[in-house]
């Protein structure tokens, strides 16, 4: 259900209407990823908790090349099958990153709108939308439209998820948001 | 393996891939006769992958001219027959659709796009309304040059900013990010990989063997395409760049690592010799290596300079009387030849500077008692003296603007210019290269004014 709700919000979200677009390749999506959830690009997704995501794991197939080890001269023309598969788990799991942070903090930066640990029932819309302006405004630098703030608001679905804490709302929204196509082409 | 096995297998695969490959190069330029404006065609000749997979397989559009061809009844599969045919089988294809994607193959082949490939198609002329769009172009300078956005304020302050204000705003902000540790020490670095091809394994860190440093040419590279620098030097410089950013000017010995064994680390050879990145003590230690006439060292300059991959059939211009085949490699075969007659008379101008063969004197040195070949060379076909007149003329040449702004551009767009308007943008912008005194910092300025860039209907 909820990956569906994803996919809804990257369909209704995805509107640039350039020509051409350009593949934020990985040393750029490094960068701007780390800006968007205010991060320092070795904090951000590691697999096995120890090799980057983005400069090492999933490199080539995030658009990098790597020529001193792997003799990768040149990076991939196009985006492959691969590619959105390692883009959405490196947006997640960076967004788990962050999470683990604003939790441990006093003074969260990003997931700063409801509290973390309290029952999704216990937050109100209004949170929940100010979360998700703030998301959209850090990944894609514009506002969302009324119909995509509507649907990211069926993600906190307090019949089916009430008793969850605030923080797995808070998980989802951020991968909803920041795999659109639109964070990914420019 | 013996060295006389080896030598076999050589011969072998040599005889193989010529018979395989036979007259291509001259069936490329009958292709290119018919077709002289296609953006295809480079220099009279196109690559083998117009009409093929991978030699001898053909593409779809390569079936459809065999099939075109064996229905002429005299045809009879042998070269001559082939080129007797293959114009008008070309014109006879031109209208057919072999790709199914609704343009014909001459609408394909004229517009550059690949006519066996159905994802690939000719890119339409922007609709006359097409617009050039600052927001994008700010979003696009930002990440591509600076590598991440300011965040949605100063996105919004931008666009709060008067149309004339965001085009001055624009080329300020670009400045700001061609000084940035991004475009100096990530970026830009990446533009270098082909022509360098670094391999850690025997480069500075490599253990046992070091054979080069090939950040001398990371440096010197990056020194060059920043600041108010000329390309040219990237085939014209004497100096390198120390690891502390220094210029120097003079020979940089050999420094054995402890531990290691120090094939070469150093700049050693002398100034008057020295043509920039064509004659870095890695760019000759990993081309030429162990080789009597350095054929790789000159087709990878030839390749990452001047855009001509001889592998490709590009740049050919047979020389007569060559190959002599000083090294006795039986590349006078008859199909050998089409490309060594091309590529031999460049290589005999890297002939002095010492490989790894030269226990004697320093990799990457000027040994003139080796320079017995270095008058034989020619450089698009004409005569040069030595390796500086070759440097020389391929800095002045078309095919060095082209390429230097096909690095740049293809870094901005993501992709080889493609389609009526983005060839017309980089048809002007190479051209413009030397009112701009060849600096890609101003390139880089150009490129991002381009409806390519930014234009949005």
């Amino acid at each position: 259900m909820r990956w569906m709700l994803c996919l809804a919000l990257c369909l209704a979200g995805f509107r640039i209407e350039a020509t051409e677009l350009i593949w934020k390749r990985a040393p750029i999506l490094e960068q701007d990823l780390a800006r968007a959830l205010d991060l320092h690009v070795e904090d951000l997704c590691q697999e096995l908790g120890r090799f980057s995501c983005l400069s090492q794991v999933h490199n080539y197939a995030l658009g990098g090349h790597d020529p001193f080890e792997r003799g990768q001269y040149r990076p991939m023309e196009q985006p492959s099958q691969l590619t959105t598969i390692a883009f959405e788990r490196v947006i997640h799991l960076s967004c788990i990153k962050r999470l683990d942070k604003d939790i441990a903090s006093s003074q969260p930066q990003v997931f700063r709108h409801f509290a973390l640990n309290e029952p999704l029932m216990m937050i109100p819309d209004t949170d929940v939308s100010a979360q998700i302006t703030d998301l959209y405004q850090r990944f894609l630098l514009r506002d969302p439209s009324a119909n995509e703030r509507v649907i990211a608001l069926t993600l906190a679905d307090r019949q089916r998820f009430g008793t969850r804490p605030g923080r797995e709302l808070a998980q989802a929204l951020c991968l909803a948001i920041g795999s659109q196509l639109e964070f990914l082409l420019f | 393996m013996k060295p006389r096995v080896l030598w076999s297998l050589w011969v072998v695969s040599c005889l193989m891939g010529a018979w395989q490959a036979a007259a291509i190069p001259l069936n490329t330029r009958l292709f290119c006769t018919s077709y002289s404006s296609s953006p295809l065609c480079r220099n009279g000749t196109t690559v083998c992958q117009t009409c093929h997979t991978a030699p001898p397989e053909a593409n779809l559009y390569g079936r459809e001219l065999a099939g075109l061809l064996l229905a002429y009844p005299d045809y009879d599969r042998t070269p001559a027959s082939f080129q007797k045919y293959l114009s008008q089988a070309l014109d006879d294809a031109g209208p057919l659709d072999s790709d199914g994607d609704g343009f014909s193959n001459q609408e394909e082949i004229l517009a550059g796009s690949n006519a066996s490939d159905a994802s690939s198609q000719p890119v339409q002329d922007p609709e006359p309304d097409t617009d050039y769009d600052p927001e994008l172009a700010w979003r696009r300078i930002h990440l591509l040059f600076c590598g991440t956005t300011p965040g949605y304020q100063a996105f919004k302050a931008f666009q709060s900013m008067s149309q004339i204000k965001q085009k001055g705003e624009l080329h300020r902000q670009l400045d700001r990010c061609l000084r940035s540790d991004f475009w100096r020490y990530q970026a830009l670095p990446r533009l270098a990989d082909e022509k360098i091809r670094p391999n850690k394994a025997i480069g500075v860190e490599g253990d046992p063997f070091i054979i080069g440093d090939y950040n001398y040419d990371y440096r010197l590279f990056v020194y060059i395409m920043s600041g108010d620098r000329d390309m040219r030097d990237l085939l014209l410089a004497r100096y390198h760049i120390n690891a502390a950013g220094d210029k120097v000017e003079s020979p940089i010995p050999d420094a054995p690592i402890p531990g290691r064994i120090t094939v070469a680390n150093g700049q050693p050879l002398q100034v008057d010799r020295r043509y920039g990145m064509i004659t870095t003590q890695w760019f000759i230690a990993t081309n030429t290596m162990f080789a009597t006439l350095p054929r790789n060292t000159a087709s990878q300059a030839y390749r990452a300079y001047l855009g001509l991959d001889i592998a490709r059939s590009e740049g050919l211009y047979p020389v007569s009387d060559e190959p002599r085949d000083v090294d006795s490699k039986g590349v006078k075969v008859e199909a050998c030849a089409v490309c060594h007659s091309t590529l031999d008379p460049l290589a005999y101008a890297f002939t002095p500077y010492v490989g790894l063969a030269g226990a004697r004197q320093p990799v990457g040195t000027y040994a003139p008692q080796r320079n017995e070949w270095e008058s034989w060379t020619h450089l698009f076909g004409e005569p040069v003296a030595d390796l500086g007149e070759w440097a020389r003329k391929a800095a002045a040449s078309d095919a060095f603007k082209k390429q230097m702004t096909r690095t740049l551009f293809r870094y901005a767009l993501g992709r080889e210019p493609r389609g009526p308007q983005e060839q017309k943008d980089f048809d002007a912008l190479w051209q413009k290269l030397p009112a701009l005194s060849y600096q890609a910092e101003d390139l880089v300025h150009e490129i991002v004014d381009t409806l390519s860039f930014a234009g949005r209907n």
